[in-house]
């Protein structure tokens, strides 16, 4: 019996030494949701942008503009701010924003001012190099009427191995042409998150 | 071992060298975050942030994991000894963490960065605030807070931080430094907190510099030397009542802590030092006290576990078993002397107002200084120090920031504009962010 239990007790300690050196991949979908350490993750940058555009798009300002304008509003996007507790990818956050407004169809969206230098760039290039027929001239860019502006932060309750983590997502649009707040969005989040106080 | 003789060559060798010796250093898993930790240290004096940033990120991802209680490991202390637990940082180390971080975002730019770590500071200091009113809290860790807030123009979030900074200072019975006087006044000031400003003006005897926006301001931060290592206490006693030797290892700091030497710069017509915001000897012997009670209770726990062992043995009239566990038990026994060891050994800040102009700060330092006045504690170090060794080019990778030899380098400020120096003592260089 004792054989034995040397044995079960060996076999274990082998199996858990062993399970502990695998390296185990999974695939899964890119909107499936799994939380691992509680912080702010992909799910979180998806379900907020979709939720906070879809609300802007609802809003009356954008009806108001087209009624207006006979037109529909050209959009960019300026600056999300973090100010959370969080490293958080600010620029996976903004990409969502803008992929939202584009496949709304509502709204058109203008380049950022970074992407808009490359494109400037190129259209230089192709004054030089590209056929008359091919050519894009300069200055008939599409002015943005209005800029999505916003912040991330945080409020966070600690004791011992718990945690309250609590996220607010405050967006606004601005009027390029008078400094008008149009639309103020708002999305919070609020998770526990406990750590074990043991491990093996 | 081998990291505490590492740290040492600090004062001596480049960073670059101490860090290529230390990767080459095989660790096992348990030691991972004391690795990460002067890996991250090690970039930081090289002027690779990023990597800093990484290794660091990694090592506070990494202590969360290993700060669960495991219980194999601690199986494994009570038989053999207090090495093989996996090592945490100590509350004063996660501090410095995030103070590193938060400098090497500031060098790079990336001032929402910086504040993201001053918020996790202020978590962590929550989770350290049930054990004393000391644990985790960092003068210096408020102080650069304070800054990261001011920089954000969060005056009132600034305000809050300078208090902790002079009210830790206090505890740890540091005087108040000029540049922390300075900036309780200008900001009670700003606030508008008439009766705090009128206090600050008793206690400092002087009113807040009115504000200046033809000037611009200099924050330098100076690291000065590499901290203690932890030594170990051996005793190996045979005991006859026992019929076997007992063995106790205890870890410990040396009594003299070094002494704080500041930076001195000239700006021409005035002469300028650093005052110390920190002394990690102090935070470092602090967290070592505040972790005695567990680490005697294990080695009292061990010292029975291994008098059963040879009792049972001795009873079995093996006697060649009991020798052989006697033996083992005498070179099993080690003190965990683990420790953040390539920190500096204390953290020191100067905050001036220059006109706007072209500045040699450092004119006459021309090789590494290394501190051999050891009683003056005034003495400006950088104008009187014995020299020894040679500077050493700096290898620069991609990501890497030049640093510059300090007597090479030339400060052109504007008016109104905010430059940080960070002059980490033992590479006689600095690294500056123009604002």
């Amino acid at each position: 019996m004792k054989q034995v239990m040397k044995l079960l007790t060996t076999g274990l300690v082998g199996f858990l030494l062993t399970a502990c050196n695998v390296t185990k991949v999974t695939r899964m979908g890119a909107d499936e949701s799994i939380d691992l350490s509680g912080a702010w993750n992909d799910t979180d940058s998806q379900l907020v942008a979709r939720e906070m555009i879809g609300d802007a798009l609802n809003r009356p300002w954008l009806s108001n503009f087209s009624a207006r304008r006979g037109k529909t509003p050209a959009v960019i996007v300026g600056s999300v701010r973090n100010l959370s507790h969080e490293h958080i990818n600010v620029r996976t956050f903004v990409a969502e924003l803008e992929r939202e407004l584009v496949n709304s169809g509502h709204v058109e969206f203008v380049a950022s001012r970074n992407d808009r230098n490359e494109v400037r760039e190129e259209r230089m290039d192709q004054d030089l190099h590209a056929s008359e027929d091919t050519r894009n001239a300069a200055g008939q860019e599409r002015g943005a009427d209005f800029m999505l502006q916003g912040q991330i932060n945080t409020i966070i309750d600690v004791n011992d191995n718990k945690q309250v983590r609590y996220y607010q997502v405050d967006l606004t649009l601005v009027s390029m042409a008078d400094n008008r707040k149009v639309w103020l969005g708002q999305k919070k989040i609020k998770k526990f998150v406990e750590n074990s106080k043991f491990r093996y | 071992m081998r990291v505490n003789a590492l740290a040492s060559d600090l004062e001596s060798s480049p960073p670059e060298q101490v860090l290529t010796d230390l990767e080459n250093i095989a660790f096992p898993e348990r030691d991972r975050v004391q690795f990460l930790l002067n890996f991250g240290i090690l970039k930081s004096l090289s002027g690779d942030f990023e990597g800093s940033i990484k290794d660091l990120q990694e090592a506070k991802s990494v202590i969360q994991q290993v700060e669960a209680t495991s219980i194999s490991e601690n199986i494994g202390a009570v038989a053999v000894n207090d090495t093989l637990k996996s090592y945490v940082a100590t509350p004063g180390e996660q501090m410095l963490i995030h103070q590193i971080l938060l400098t090497n975002y500031l060098l790079k730019g990336q001032l929402d960065e910086a504040r993201v770590e001053v918020l996790q500071a202020q978590v962590k200091a929550k989770k350290f605030s049930g054990k004393s009113e000391l644990t985790g809290r960092l003068a210096s860790m408020e102080y650069l807070a304070g800054l990261v807030y001011e920089l954000h123009n969060e005056v009132d979030n600034a305000m809050i931080s300078y208090r902790n900074a002079a009210r830790f200072m206090k505890k740890r019975d540091m005087e108040i430094p000029d540049v922390l006087q300075n900036s309780l006044l200008r900001c009670s000031y700003l606030l508008g907190l008439k009766n705090e400003y009128k206090k600050y003006v008793i206690l400092f005897g002087r009113k807040t510099a009115r504000a200046d926006h033809k000037k611009g301001e200099l924050t330098v931060i100076f690291w000065d030397g590499v901290v203690s290592a932890k030594k170990q206490n051996f005793i190996t006693v045979y005991v006859p009542k026992l019929e076997h030797n007992v063995t106790l290892a205890l870890p410990y700091y040396p009594d003299k802590s070094k002494p704080i030497m500041p930076l001195v710069f000239t700006t021409g017509d005035n002469v300028f030092k650093t005052e110390p915001i920190e002394n990690v000897e102090k935070i470092v012997r602090e967290d070592l006290d505040a972790q005695k009670k567990v680490i005697y209770s294990t080695v009292l726990a061990r010292m029975v576990a291994k008098h059963l062992a040879i009792k049972v043995s001795q009873g079995q009239n093996a006697e060649g078993l009991s020798m052989l566990l006697n033996l083992a038990s005498v070179l099993t026994e080690a003190a965990d002397v683990r420790s953040w060891n390539m920190l500096p050994s204390s953290i020191q800040v100067a905050r001036v107002k220059l006109a706007p102009g072209r500045y040699q700060l450092f004119p006459n330092q021309t090789k590494r200084q290394v501190a051999k006045v050891k009683n003056n504690y005034w003495n400006p170090l950088l104008f009187l120090s014995e020299v020894k060794g040679a500077t050493i080019d700096q290898p620069v990778g991609k990501s890497m920031v030049r640093g510059e030899k300090l007597d090479e380098f030339m400060l052109d400020i504007k008016a109104g504009q905010k430059v940080l120096l960070f002059v980490p003592g033992v590479t006689n260089r600095v690294y500056s962010h123009y604002m």
